[in-house]
């Protein structure tokens, strides 16, 4: 069963009872923020019943490793890992879904301290999809349940949160078949964006991207469930990694200085890079030291950090008396990328 | 119905706007046929299986060649309390704590030498349909590693070798005529191994915050022995014993090595290649819940890592296909540490 239905909202229709009227060019050359806002009402996905099969990624011999990807859904939460799944609202009209057409100097992006700050240069046209926005102060509610250490808070409610599973069967050999079954429970991803617009200088497509992934659990499992040694609660237990109170802000550019630039090469590779933010401008001149090192000043003081933090990590039962193992808290913190450059090549 | 088609212009010309300004100029160019018929699928990623003592292995492979210079305040691994798989450890430790970690440097002129990373991979380690194990490692690595370690679990071989004039430095009067009598000068270049080791001197990869000699463990003599054969005899007596030859120390803090090399840096790396000459081949970080062998990425041999998380920098050869330990230092560098490199842009150099 599949039942899928989005209502979209236009925030232009604020201006819904004004006759409509043309705009000469000055007019139009004054018009900046335009864009318009959804929320996903109802949903539920439930391809329990469906198989998509990735090929032609191949092994060391050059064979093909099928991937089957299956039993996906996503619904309200406590949704015991899909089996009691239940349509989910998310995001809602006062704390939308965009896709905004604006001026950077208008758009903000929430530093880790909770301070909003311009990460988009000035007077260009940035084309932004994001999802429902964090907030600061005593509004929304904490993006991990009981876990007041994620930061800001989630605009996002605790109902508007979702349940999410998929798995993937590799088989890597004959008579084997490696098994991952991820269950999000209790996701959520407020704060997330991508930015993007054209940069003259470098004459090409740049941006800056935002990703929060906030989960009270995510749980991997090894085995499918109902074969052999997967089947009862114990079984499945033992075989199951869960990842309690996890969050991720993966931030990739900072628009001001180091938008985060895309390109593909002669021979079909991709490049994606992180340029320094200091040493040369955009159209390949030098800086001189006291305009270093303001950049860098600003670069440190505001551009998104990055990090990954599981608050615990364990194997099983997180006993290793009996089998399993307790990894503790575990995490990635205030990663800042002053350069990063990364090519694909053929193995 | 002008103003409807008021509104839809104003609407086109922004959406048209907005498609112009974020695909800039790229201008596209077609192909002739016969560069057409060179495009083949890109294969960046693919899957490689591995066994050995009843552990499958799944390694999911990426061909990349990255180049990086980042900074992270905490970089933090396995901070549990557990009396069974860590006892005597100190409550609240973690498996591996490293402040102000950074990968790569920063010049004078803030321009950036980057750490180098060739085919990065993900592991899977399989006992049955159990998963006892992942690791994220790097086929190739070379640059300078920096940060303020304050606990570290794994295998990091180090070589110190150099002259034996910081040595002399550090002797007392007698113990300078002791290493006269074994043919040893200033000028003479000794070598000791070192590794993972508590304040007594013996080895311990677990949770480890110094590096040095173990026990039983002697100084080598490389060139300028006066005695010859004869002078790593007499050396072999003064073998390391609770961090101390003679009154010498020989276990240093970890926190003391604050930029350390990965690779041969001697090496320049060739840009026509897409290898990493001087690389560190089989650097990766692991967690798992049993102790398991991985395969080195190099040699094909196996690493025995402990159950926990652990971090693995094996040794790599150099120019002349000799197993080089993957961390040099000199004499000097042991007994003063190894100073922070400046890894941040601006004014800051570290904690940026």
């Amino acid at each position: 069963m599949r039942r899928l239905s989005v209502v979209g909202a236009m925030l232009l229709s604020a201006a819904a009872q004004a006759e409509l009227q043309a705009l000469d060019d000055q007019e139009l050359s004054a018009v900046q923020g335009a864009g318009f806002g959804f929320v996903l009402d109802g949903i539920l996905m439930d391809a329990s019943g469906a198989v998509i099969t990735i090929n032609d990624i191949n092994n060391a011999s050059g064979q093909n490793v099928p991937i089957a990807v299956k039993e996906f859904y996503l619904g309200a939460t406590g949704s015991n890992k899909g089996a009691n799944l239940n349509p989910v609202n998310i995001g809602r009209l006062d704390h939308p879904f965009e896709i905004t057409l604006a001026k950077g100097e208008s758009l903000r992006t929430l530093r880790d301290d909770g301070q909003w700050v311009q990460t988009t240069p000035s007077n260009i046209s940035v084309l932004e999809f994001k999802f429902p926005e964090r907030l600061t102060g005593a509004g929304g509610q904490a993006c991990i349940s009981g876990y007041a250490a994620a930061g800001s808070n989630c605009s996002s409610r605790a109902s508007e949160r979702v349940d999410l599973g998929i798995r993937f069967d590799f088989q890597v050999a004959a008579g084997r078949t490696d098994i991952i079954n991820l269950d999000f429970s209790e996701l959520v991803m407020d704060g997330s964006y991508l930015r993007l617009w054209g940069d003259d200088p470098r004459g090409q497509l740049v941006g800056e991207a935002r990703v929060n992934i906030f989960a009270k659990s995510l749980q991997l499992m090894s085995c499918a469930a109902g074969t052999a040694n997967c089947t009862t609660a114990q079984e499945q237990t033992a075989r199951t990694l869960t990842l309690s109170n996890a969050y991720a802000n993966i931030s990739l550019g900072y628009g001001k200085s180091q938008p985060l630039l895309f390109d593909v090469s002669s021979n079909g590779q991709f490049v994606l890079e992180l340029p320094n933010p200091v040493t040369r401008a955009a159209n390949g001149s030098a800086r001189p030291l006291a305009e270093r090192n303001a950049i860098a000043s600003d670069f440190y003081a505001n551009a998104p950090r990055t990090n990954i933090v599981i608050d615990n990590l364990k194997a099983g039962t997180g006993s290793f008396s009996t089998g399993g193992y307790n990894f503790g808290y575990n995490s990635i913190q205030g990663l800042s990328i002053n350069y990063l450059k990364v090519t694909s090549r053929d193995l | 119905m002008r103003p409807t088609l008021g509104f839809a212009n104003t609407a086109l010309a922004l959406i048209c706007a907005g498609l112009i300004s974020a695909t800039a100029q790229a201008k596209m160019v077609e192909l002739a046929d016969n560069e057409l018929s060179e495009v083949t699928g890109q294969a960046f990623i693919n899957l490689t299986t591995d066994s050995n003592a009843g552990i499958d292995f799944t390694r999911i492979n990426f061909g990349m060649n990255v180049e990086t210079q980042l900074n992270m305040k905490k970089l933090q691994l396995g901070q549990y309390n557990d009396a069974v798989t860590r006892p005597g450890e100190v409550a609240g430790s973690s498996d591996l704590l490293i402040n102000n970690f950074a990968l790569g440097t920063v010049n004078a002129d803030d321009s950036i030498t980057p750490f180098k990373i060739a085919n990065p991979y993900l592991e899977l380690a399989y006992s049955g349909n159990k998963v006892v194990g992942v690791r994220i490692g790097f086929g190739e690595a070379k640059g300078i590693l920096s940060g303020d370690i304050q606990s570290l679990t794994g295998n990091i071989p180090i070589k110190i070798q150099g002259s034996a004039a910081p040595i002399f430095d550090q002797a007392s009067g007698w113990e300078r005529f002791l290493l006269g009598i074994a043919g040893v000068t200033r000028s003479t270049r000794l070598q000791a191994d070192a590794t993972l080791v508590n304040a007594g001197g013996a080895a311990d990869p677990v949770r480890a915050i110094m590096a040095g000699m173990t026990n039983g463990q002697t100084l080598g003599c490389v060139s300028g022995c006066n005695l010859g054969g004869l002078s790593d005899a007499l050396l072999s007596l003064f073998a390391s014993n609770g961090c101390q030859v003679l009154s010498l120390a020989t276990c240093f803090p970890l926190s003391n090595f604050q930029s350390l090399p990965v690779g041969n840096m001697a090496i320049n790396d060739s840009a026509a290649t897409a290898a990493i000459e001087g690389a560190a081949k089989g650097f990766f970080i692991s967690m798992q819940t049993q102790d398991v062998a991985w395969r080195d990425t190099d040699n094909a041999a196996l690493i025995n890592t402990l159950k926990g998380a652990f971090m693995n920098l094996p040794k790599y050869r150099d120019a002349n296909g000799n197993m080089v330990a993957p961390i040099n230092i000199d004499f000097d560098q042991a007994f003063n540490g190894i100073p922070r490199q400046d890894t941040c842009l601006g004014t800051a150099t570290a904690g940026c």
